[in-house]
């Protein structure tokens, strides 16, 4: 049965169901049939045997009949009489078995059609009633015959066919017309199932504007509608997706150029210099002129150190895999606070913090230099605050200057905050940047764990 | 007979590099300095040098636009453009 379709096995079912029901009512109406057929042969034979009993009586007290011969022959029982007796043949045969009266041919003998063969041998009554009832005919002490009924159910037999025919014709195409409704209701039902399925194809396939239709079926409609939500869902975040990736390989284009620049400005001037002064090195025909030049070069090589260590720090922070998160901010902070000596800075960093994710650890580490780079650049601010602390619950930095700020409406989509946002929400995090022009710059970003969210959700 | 040769680059140490180059050849002789590609149109035509040696990427006017610009107010002129790393 699994691999037939629902509309298959409805229809299926409600057919055997239908057909059982025919059959039981067909097994009920031919035994019903049966029972009355032998119930009016019965009492059919058992009155005209009384009634015979009657004649018989009648003659032997009265012998008047003896008189009344017919062709020389007496008819005792005038058998040809017997004109409506429908159900019995009744023949009185003499003591030598000669045939001497009958209402064989008189009896009235049913014209048409007789009852098909199958609905004889189903009503099964022959077996029954071919035993004829016999009875020996004494006159006077004397054994003048044998009186032989014999049950002929043929009449009864049409009369039920005639009945039960009709009615079968009847019920059966009532049944017809049942099955055709329910073929047509059922095929009906199932027909939005094959639109639901066409959908679900379309979107299998990647057509997600794919929508279906509203159904009359309160079910079906719900899924309907529940399909038409999960598709645009899906494709919004399919569109997401696209855009992210986009982005992505915008902020990557954007880093690789800012690295060729990086390179460009501060990397290929020393190496030029280094160049040109190497070769005057090798020109040089005063050694004070060599020093000179060998000085410059040291000098140079020394500078080009320290401009490679910030642009791989820019690239990858590697004190965070050497000292983890705490001291690696405690270092860049250390740093910042070198080149930045007339700003105030109070720093509350926890000194086991480790975040389950090593991204996390990096975009912390990332935001606090975008935004001490930030402060040193644009804020004019006396004092910072900086906090990072981290529970159960998730990861909690903020960092807070009292400088001139901005205004977040206007400048929050500026190259650096926003990158960062992004990074922070691509984290499953959340970035709150409060500011106002004059009221400093405050910013807080929380990374939950799963315990976190847990704990929000109740 | 000397060189005049004026020097046109934005870092400070490729200018430091390339005169102690030239410096040490006889008959060159670094007259001026200048940073930006305006800063050498400006000297161009207050000293109006032998040669001037030119970085190609400056900040605003580039060394190209600059020497576009000299050779059509100073035909004459010869510049050298050179690339750095």
């Amino acid at each position: 049965m699994k691999s037939f379709s629902l509309q298959f096995k409805l229809n299926l079912i409600i057919t055997l169901l239908l057909l059982g029901l025919l059959l039981t009512w067909a097994v009920s109406v031919i035994k019903n049939a049966r029972e009355d057929v032998l119930a009016e042969v019965e009492s059919t034979t058992d009155l005209v045997m009384h009634l015979l009993d009657a004649e018989i009586a009648h003659y032997m007290t009265d012998f008047a009949w003896l008189a009344h011969k017919q062709d020389g022959q007496i008819n005792i029982f005038r058998l040809e009489e017997l004109t409506n007796i429908r159900h019995l043949k009744v023949d009185f045969f003499d003591m030598r078995g000669h045939l001497r009266e009958s209402n064989r041919s008189t009896r009235i003998v049913h014209t048409g059609e007789d009852p098909p063969k199958w609905f004889v041998s189903l009503l099964d009554i022959s077996s029954v009633l071919n035993e004829p009832k016999r009875k020996h005919i004494v006159l006077n002490g004397r054994a003048i015959g044998e009186l032989v009924i014999t049950p002929d159910p043929s009449f009864e037999l049409r009369e039920i066919w005639d009945d039960t025919s009709g009615l079968l014709a009847i019920v059966g195409l009532f049944g017809l017309s049942v099955l055709l409704f329910v073929y047509w209701t059922v095929r009906a039902t199932f027909k939005p199932v094959k639109q639901i399925i066409h959908g679900l194809n379309q979107i299998e396939r990647g057509e997600y504007q794919s929508r279906l239709p509203g159904f009359e079926q309160i079910e079906l409609s719900e899924i309907s509608d529940k399909f038409n939500s999960m598709a645009s869902t899906l494709e919004q975040s399919i569109r997401n997706n696209h855009r992210l990736t986009q982005q992505i390989i915008h902020l990557q284009e954007e880093e690789r150029k800012k690295l060729a620049r990086d390179l460009h400005d501060e990397i290929g001037q020393y190496l030029t210099a280094v160049h040109v002064d190497a070769s005057a090195l090798v020109a040089a025909k005063k050694l004070s002129i060599a020093r000179e030049s060998a000085q410059a070069i040291a000098q140079i090589t020394r500078q080009m150190m320290v401009t490679i260590q910030d642009i791989l720090a820019r690239l990858r922070p590697r004190v965070l895999d050497e000292l983890g998160l705490s001291l690696a901010l405690a270092e860049l902070i250390h740093h910042w606070r070198d080149r930045n000596r007339g700003i105030m800075v109070v720093n509350a960093i926890s000194n086991h913090l480790s975040p389950p994710d090593e991204a996390i650890a990096v975009t912390v580490y990332r935001i606090l230099q975008e935004c001490l780079t930030n402060i040193s650049k644009h804020a004019s601010a006396t004092r910072v605050t900086i906090e990072v602390n981290e529970t159960p619950q998730g990861l909690y930095l903020m960092i807070a200057d009292d400088g001139r700020g901005f205004d977040p409406r206007v400048q929050s989509r500026g190259y650096g905050l926003a990158g960062m946002q992004e990074r922070v929400e691509g984290l499953m995090g959340t970035m709150q940047i409060s500011s106002a022009l004059g009221q400093g710059t405050r910013i807080e970003v929380r990374f939950q764990t799963i315990q976190g969210f847990q704990e929000a959700a109740k | 007979m000397t060189v005049k040769v004026v020097l046109v680059d934005d870092h400070s140490v490729v200018r430091s590099g390339l005169r102690r180059l030239l410096e040490s050849h006889k008959g060159i002789e670094i007259v001026a300095e200048a940073e930006t590609g305006e800063a050498a149109y400006q000297v161009y035509g207050e000293i109006v040098p032998d040669v001037m040696l030119m970085d190609i990427s400056m900040p605003g006017m580039g060394g190209l636009e600059a020497a576009k610009r000299i050779l059509q107010r100073y035909p004459q002129a010869r510049i050298v453009i050179f690339f750095d790393a």
